[in-house]
Formats: C-alpha cells, structure tokens, sequence
C-alpha cells in the first residue's frame, strides 16, 4: 500500500495537521489571539454544513466559546481601566489563558468528519 | 512602515539567510532568519493574524503554508513545522522584528535541537482504520450463539414482547462489536506500531451512518521502513472487515509539540 497525498482526498489530514499541530512557541511575542484554534473550528464548521454542526454541537461550543471571550475581553478591559487609572501597567496574560480554555474545549469535543 | 509581524512556517538547520521568493501567504517574500545553527522560514507581514470566514480562502492559506514548508524541505532539509497563523511581532520601536525572531531562535536553541534529533529522516504519516458496522453485524449475528437463539426466541414472541427482544437483541450486538473492537484496535495498533518511530493515538472520527473509525494514529517512520508499513497496511485492508486510509509524507506535525524528555544527568 503506497501513501497517498492527493489534495482532494488528503485535506482534511492536512488541515487537522496545519491548524492544530506543529511547534508551539512559548514567546510572549506571540500573535496568538483566540484566532488560531477558532479559525480551526470556524473552517469546520463551515465544510460540516449547519445540520452537522447542531447535531454534534460544534455550532453550540463555538457560539459558547466567543461569547465566553467577549465576556473576558471586556472584563479585563474594566480591570486594565482601573489599573491604568492608579497608574499601573496592565498584565498582558489575558490572551494565553483563553487559548487554553479554547483548546480545552476543542479537543473534550468528538470531531466531525468533513 | 515597517511591518511589525514575522509569519513563522518552520524552523530549519543552517546559518544562511535564504530568499524564497514570493511563494508565501497572499504572495508574501519567503525568507529565513538564522541564528545559531538554525534559521526561522518567514514572512513579513503586519502584527494581526490572518482571518478569514470565507471556507475557500484559509484552504488556500493552509495549503500555502504546506506548500512553503515542502520548498523549505527540499532547501534546506529537515524542518520543524509551525501551525498556521503563528506570527512573531516586535513591540518595541528600538527591537527590529527580525531580532525578536532571532531572540526566540536563541532562546529556544537547545529546545529545536532535541526536535531536530527526534525528527531527522522521518516523515509523518496518518494511517487509520474503519469497518462497515452492517458487515460486522452480519459477522456476528452469524457466529453468536447468544444472537442466534435470541433471535429464535423472538421469532415466536407476541408483538410486545418481541420488541423487548428486539432491544435486549440490539444491546447484545452492541455489547459484541464493542468488545470485537476493543481487541481489533489492540491488534491493529500493535501490528502499525511495530513499523514506526513513534506514534500518537488520534481522535476517532465520525465517517457516515455505516461506516465506524476504528482506529486513528499519526506516525513518525524513518524512510526506510514506509514500505513495511505499507506491506502491513494491505495486510489489514485485505480483509473483509476493514479498510485504511493511509496519507502522507506529511511533516512531523504531530511529533513536535511534545515536550522532549532530557537525558537523565543532565
């Protein structure tokens, strides 16, 4: 049996592997906004189709998942508000313990074929 | 303005600053950045990540970043590779965003050496396993002592009760397809195992109304043993029950992000 890396029938390990895998830098440099793992399942969903994605809840963990970080974003922004209103700097951690709780939930979630 | 972000594909061996050409995302100038014996595959671009809902563009991104890393293999040999969207930015107007690539490459030199190490020669591939859940059924309605009496019982039963079978009958084969792919999932891992450097266990996936994943792995295999893995693959796909799905050379993608065990002493 020979490997197969034909595009159509291959995308899906492709893109299981470019959007969730790979080396993870631990800089605090980093761009890595909830837009990575959200991308990843934004895709899905996308190429699930709406009944798919009810029926396995991607649509429900997504929905849960941005609004989970809107609520986030605009606690921290109160904080940060205070804090900048002492004359504090603001700690920039936000962004690395949303990702986690994200990452969690993705992948406590059985996946969908596409 | 200089843009302030620095895309990251891979990291690679070497101490040259290469030009790739415009083969990046969105027509982007592919570059490397060495530092010590290894170099960052980049691109320059601004300090936002790249987003998009439209199904067709991040396909094309994927596909892109895939396509840089294939170039970055063929130049410059082994690469770790990054997950999409990774970007690197200086926040700092007196730190060039360039430099903040290189401070990573230092300081995560020991870290992409032990990679290296791990990776070398190796490429990953995705091998995994299905059956038809209507041909197994069959199997073992066949074979089943329990189903086939069972089944006669029910054959005399009133209505009402044969629907009480009907369901003590669907919990027995779902207890004896359970239990079969309990022992074919060890049966075939081991038997997929034996021909890899290392391998993860995936996720299984839903496939469609018949058809059950039996067993998902990424594995790390050394050039010289594909073709015993694939020998062993048609051995598994040869049979009436089972049929794989076998993909690569992919980059080690699954084979990177878990962190590497020092040598004891050290």
């Amino acid at each position: 049996m020979q490997p197969n890396r034909d595009t159509h029938a291959t995308l899906v390990d492709l893109l299981d592997r470019v959007l969730e895998k790979g080396l993870v830098i631990n800089a605090d440099l980093i761009i890595h906004m909830a837009g990575i793992p959200l991308l990843g399942v934004n895709l899905r969903a996308c190429l699930a189709g709406m009944e798919t994605m009810l029926k396995y809840g991607i649509w429900q963990d997504w929905d849960e998942a941005q609004r989970s970080i809107a609520t986030r974003e605009r606690q921290q922004k109160g904080v940060e508000e205070q804090m900048t209103a002492l004359g504090l700097e603001p700690k920039r951690n936000l962004l690395s313990t949303m990702d986690s709780d994200i990452a969690a939930k993705i992948l406590s979630k059985e996946e969908v074929k596409i | 303005m200089e843009n302030r972000g620095r895309y990251i594909y891979g990291v690679a061996a070497g101490a040259k600053a290469v030009s790739m050409g415009p083969i990046g995302i969105e027509g982007s100038e592919v570059y490397t950045i060495p530092y010590g014996g290894f170099c960052a595959i980049v691109h320059s671009c601004p300090a936002e990540p790249y987003q998009s809902g439209d199904e067709q563009t991040v396909k094309r991104w994927v596909r892109t970043h895939q396509g840089v890393l294939d170039e970055a293999k063929k130049a410059l040999g082994t690469v770790i590779p990054l997950g999409f969207d990774t970007i690197l930015q200086s926040k700092n107007d007196a730190v060039s965003s360039d430099q903040v690539v290189k401070d990573w490459l230092k300081g995560d030199h020991d870290r992409f050496q032990a990679v290296m190490e791990r990776i070398e020669g190796k490429d990953e591939y995705v091998v995994q396993v299905s059956y038809e859940r209507s041909v197994i059924i069959e199997q073992i309605s066949a074979q089943s002592e329990d189903i086939k009496r069972l089944k006669q019982e029910m054959s005399t039963k009133s209505p009402g009760m044969a629907y009480m079978y009907k369901q003590k009958l669907e919990k027995t084969v779902r207890a004896e397809i359970e239990r079969l792919a309990h022992s074919w999932f060890n049966d075939c891992y081991g038997r997929i195992k034996q021909h890899t450097d290392d391998i993860v266990v995936e996720k299984t996936k839903r496939l469609n109304k018949d058809r059950v994943m039996l067993l998902n792995v990424s594995c790390l295999v050394s050039k010289g043993k594909v073709d015993s893995l694939g020998k062993e693959l048609d051995e598994i796909n040869n049979t009436d029950e089972f049929s794989v799905h076998f993909s690569g050379p992919w980059l080690p993608y699954s084979f990177v992000a878990k962190p590497v065990v020092p040598v004891q002493g050290e």
